[in-house]
């Protein structure tokens, strides 16, 4: 039986071909499957958010590039020569199958082709050990393997606290903000919808910092210092925040029920005081239909403690204030709300610019926005910047009781109607103190105790205030001094749009807690 | 057209021829091989060796042995190219005066040209035209020289004192160059009692006619040799140039020029010879092995530190066979 030779230089082509798709395949893959791990581990060390199904686009890269690399490899052509001599050294065949191909090129049947046919007719059993596939090959292979798995892997091994760095590096990395709190909420904004920029509000009454293992508030610990709250806060991930996405709908929404529950209480006192006045001395208790009216409001609406406290003394009767005393402190109470939110506070005068409407806002977010930038010009022109300014001419006072005339370019903190702000709030009658009720998340305004610093003229330091954060001035009863109210919803509203996770937040306040605990 | 009947006569007479050969000299049998493969390839041969060895004896074995017309030329200082190739001279017939072409010792089948590196440059470029056209320039004449033709030229490696050395131009015509080595024991022993005892030394009867050269070299130039192999030639070669890629760092450092294209024409040739001569039907890798160094250790020049510090050139060919890989 002659020797084919043809069919032979056909087997040699194709396992040749094979051996360097498959080499190529692999390099490709190996490359490929390098690159998809150097990515996966970017993405996850970067936190860049992902939904599961992006995984194909860690995977599927690699497998296609050995796919292409493979055909590529099999289309090149190769040099037959070349491989006939490498079998003829394997097989020792001193060049014959190389030199038969020489002569088949050569064309004709000389006798050299059939002397050298009929002398390698039998010597080319295992060839295909001359085109062995190559180790660099397997190892590529297997490599590419490895990197795919391990890219795959990383996607779902839960990540360690984030790499620790100096204060000094955060604040190069805070450098990054154009300075403009405005402008960064706005870009902010308009960065697409991620986990990490996305506008996010904490849902009302929702716990965050003990979930997210931030320190508890109830026990700050007083001898941490600004470094070990620096390391802290660079170890807080947005993930581990407990934040729940509302849309500005429902927050539109939530003010806008709020609003219409104080107006129909208003109302309906109003209604009440009238009927009162106009009725008989007897008739001064509240009529069946009127505590019904009263007790629906209650149930209907989410209204601040202290209005649900006076409702409630309205609706227990008690002694010995009468029923219509009651009323007008309410009323006057809800007047004061309501100046509150139109942005001017008491005498409208002395309302600070930036301590205007906390309170429900039919405009939405987009108000509130438009406050913030209000706020953030103010800064401008105030040196400790962060606090809205207060009335001109309001006198500041340290905690000795000197007195020294605020300036317009200090931060005032100073109510409405020109009342000396105490250095600690949290001791003021009328406003409640640091308790754990204070903590109680609800829906509308949650009195809270601000603590802060008197400068040595007496002028006011922030400590927490953050930059732009609204404050109202609620008059208290009289003769007492006012108390400074911030919404959480909106300190937090403004902190997420910052991109500041919620874990950072309270390891700041329990920082400024530990360190402020006792005054200044 | 070259028959397989060619191929097995021809290998059979240079098989014969070979042992012809071999009885006359002891030994040297690469140079016998070398010879043999020069007059294959219609090239010529050099061969360098100390006085005393056989050189002129194996070329004149190698002629008598081809039956062919053999001519010794001694090279000396006074030696002048009409020496050679000849000259005309005036000769008168019926009265007549003419010139006549008086044919130097050139114009033979195997020429010997003994210490040729004893003769001036310009008798030396007088076998030129001779080695490489096969043709005799004499005047405004051409002469053609008798096929097959090959002169094996020796020269005294140790007495270089009054000596011409070899241009390079004209080196590299021979197409191998042998060292002729100092017979082993057994190989002079026997050297004494072939000379010593009987009639002495008795060239041999001829084996192989000039046809049977002519259809020799026809056979040979049908051998095939691998692309790869062809390739791998050429890499060698390339490998010689200091400037290569391919060089050795030996090679870098000593050689001033690498063996020129016609050394790798040598290589091939002379591979398709050998393996000729081996008895197949194409060229391996040994038939190169084996005609790597003497096809270019006449063709590599080196530079002055090379020559300085005596570098012999069989050791960078050594580096260079070491140094360039079988597949590309």
């Amino acid at each position: 039986m002659p020797f084919d030779f043809s069919r032979f230089l056909r087997s040699v082509d194709s396992r040749a071909r094979a051996v360097r798709g498959l080499s190529v395949g692999a390099t490709a893959f190996a490359a490929l499957s390098l690159a998809s791990l150097a990515g996966m581990s970017a993405v996850r060390i970067l936190r860049i958010p992902f939904p599961y199904w992006a995984l194909a686009a860690f995977v599927a890269p690699p497998l296609a590039a050995a796919a292409f690399g493979y055909a590529f490899g099999r289309s090149r052509e190769l040099r037959i020569p070349h491989l006939l001599l490498r079998i003829d050294d394997t097989l020792g065949l001193n060049a014959r199958l190389s030199s038969l191909y020489e002569l088949r090129q050569r064309g004709g049947t000389s006798f050299f082709r059939r002397r050298i046919e009929a002398e390698v007719r039998d010597a080319t059993e295992g060839w295909r050990a001359a085109l062995p596939v190559a180790r660099r090959t397997l190892v590529g292979g297997s490599a590419g393997a490895l990197f795919v798995v391990l890219a795959v892997g990383l996607a779902f091994v839960p990540l360690p606290a984030a790499p620790r760095g100096s204060p000094l590096d955060m604040l190069e990395q805070s450098s990054t903000l154009s300075g403009d709190p405005l402008a960064d909420v706005a870009d902010s904004a308009a960065a697409p919808m991620t986990e990490a920029t996305a506008p996010l509000t904490v849902r009302i009454g929702e716990e965050t910092g003990q979930e997210a293992g931030v320190p508890s508030l109830d026990a700050p610990d007083r001898d941490q210092t600004l470094e070990d709250v620096m390391r802290d806060l660079a170890g807080i991930s947005p993930d581990e925040a407990v934040i729940v996405p509302i849309s500005p709908d429902e927050v539109e929404q939530l003010a806008r029920m709020q609003s219409e529950a104080m107006r129909a209480i208003t109302q309906l006192l109003e209604a009440i005081r009238d009927r009162i006045q106009d009725s008989e001395a007897d008739a001064s208790e509240l009529t069946e239909e009127e505590l019904e009216a009263l007790q629906r409001e209650l149930e209907r609406s989410s209204l601040p403690p202290e209005v649900q406290e006076g409702l409630n003394e309205l609706m227990n009767r008690p002694q010995p204030r009468s029923v219509e005393e009651i009323i007008e402190d309410l009323i006057d109470q809800f007047g004061g709300d309501e100046e509150s939110e139109s942005g001017a506070p008491g005498d409208g005068e002395s309302a600070p610019p930036g301590s205007t409407a906390v309170a429900p806002n039919p405009q939405g977010i987009e108000e509130f926005l438009e406050e913030l930038g209000q706020a953030s010009s103010d800064e401008e022109s105030g040196p400790e910047g962060g606090l809205p300014a207060g009335p001109e001419g309001a006198p500041g006072q340290d905690s000795e009781g000197e007195g020294a005339p605020s300036s317009g370019e200090r931060p005032p903190m100073i109510g409405a109607e020109g009342i000396e702000v105490p250095d600690q709030f949290g001791g003021s009658e009328g406003a409640p103190g640091p308790s754990d009720e204070d903590e109680e998340r609800e829906a509308g305004f949650i009195r809270e105790e601000e603590r802060t610093k008197i400068g040595p003229e007496g002028d006011f330091v922030s400590e927490f205030a953050t930059e732009g954060v609204p404050i109202e001035w609620v008059p208290g009863p009289a003769g007492e001094e006012p108390t400074p109210l911030v919404s959480y919803e909106r300190i937090a509203s403004i902190l997420r749009e910052r991109g500041v996770p919620e874990g950072a937040v309270e390891i700041v306040r329990d920082y400024f807690n530990a360190i402020t605990e006792g005054g200044p | 057209m070259i028959t397989e009947r060619d191929l097995e006569v021809a290998q059979t007479v240079f098989r014969r021829l070979t042992e012809s050969i071999e009885g006359v000299i002891v030994g040297h049998g690469e140079i016998i091989r070398a010879a043999l493969i020069a007059l294959l390839c219609k090239g010529n041969l050099i061969l360098e060796g100390v006085p005393g060895l056989g050189k002129t004896l194996l070329v004149r074995t190698l002629a008598a042995s081809l039956g062919l017309k053999f001519s010794r030329i001694q090279f000396t200082p006074d030696l002048m190219p009409a020496d050679i190739v000849g000259t005309d001279i005036i000769t008168e017939e019926s009265g007549h005066r003419r010139f006549t072409f008086s044919r130097g010792p050139v114009f033979a089948n195997v020429v010997l040209a003994d210490e040729i590196n004893r003769a001036t440059p310009k008798t030396q470029s007088a076998l030129l035209e001779a080695m490489e056209e096969r043709t005799v320039t004499v005047g405004s004449h051409t002469y053609e020289l008798e096929e097959p033709y090959i002169v094996l030229a020796t020269q005294n490696p140790i007495e270089m004192e009054g000596t011409y050395p070899l241009p390079e131009a004209q080196i590299d015509r021979f197409l191998l160059k042998a060292n002729v080595g100092f017979p082993s024991l057994d190989e002079l022993v026997a050297i004494t009692v072939r000379n010593t005892e009987g009639d002495g030394i008795r060239l041999p009867e001829p084996t192989a006619m000039a046809e049977d050269i002519h259809t020799a070299r026809e056979v040979v130039r049908e051998i095939p040799i691998a692309e790869g192999l062809r390739e791998y030639v050429a890499r060698l070669v390339l490998a010689t140039h200091p400037s290569s890629e391919h060089a050795p760092p030996r090679i870098r450092e000593y050689v001033e020029y690498g063996a020129s294209p016609r050394a790798a024409l040598a290589l091939i040739m002379g591979a398709k010879a050998h393996a000729f001569l081996a008895g197949e039907v194409n060229v391996r890798r040994e038939d190169i092995r084996a005609l790597f160094r003497v096809a270019l250790t006449h063709r590599l020049v080196l530079n002055f530190k090379g020559e300085a510090e005596g570098v012999p050139v069989d050791e960078l060919l050594n580096d260079v066979w070491e140094h360039v890989p079988a597949h590309a």
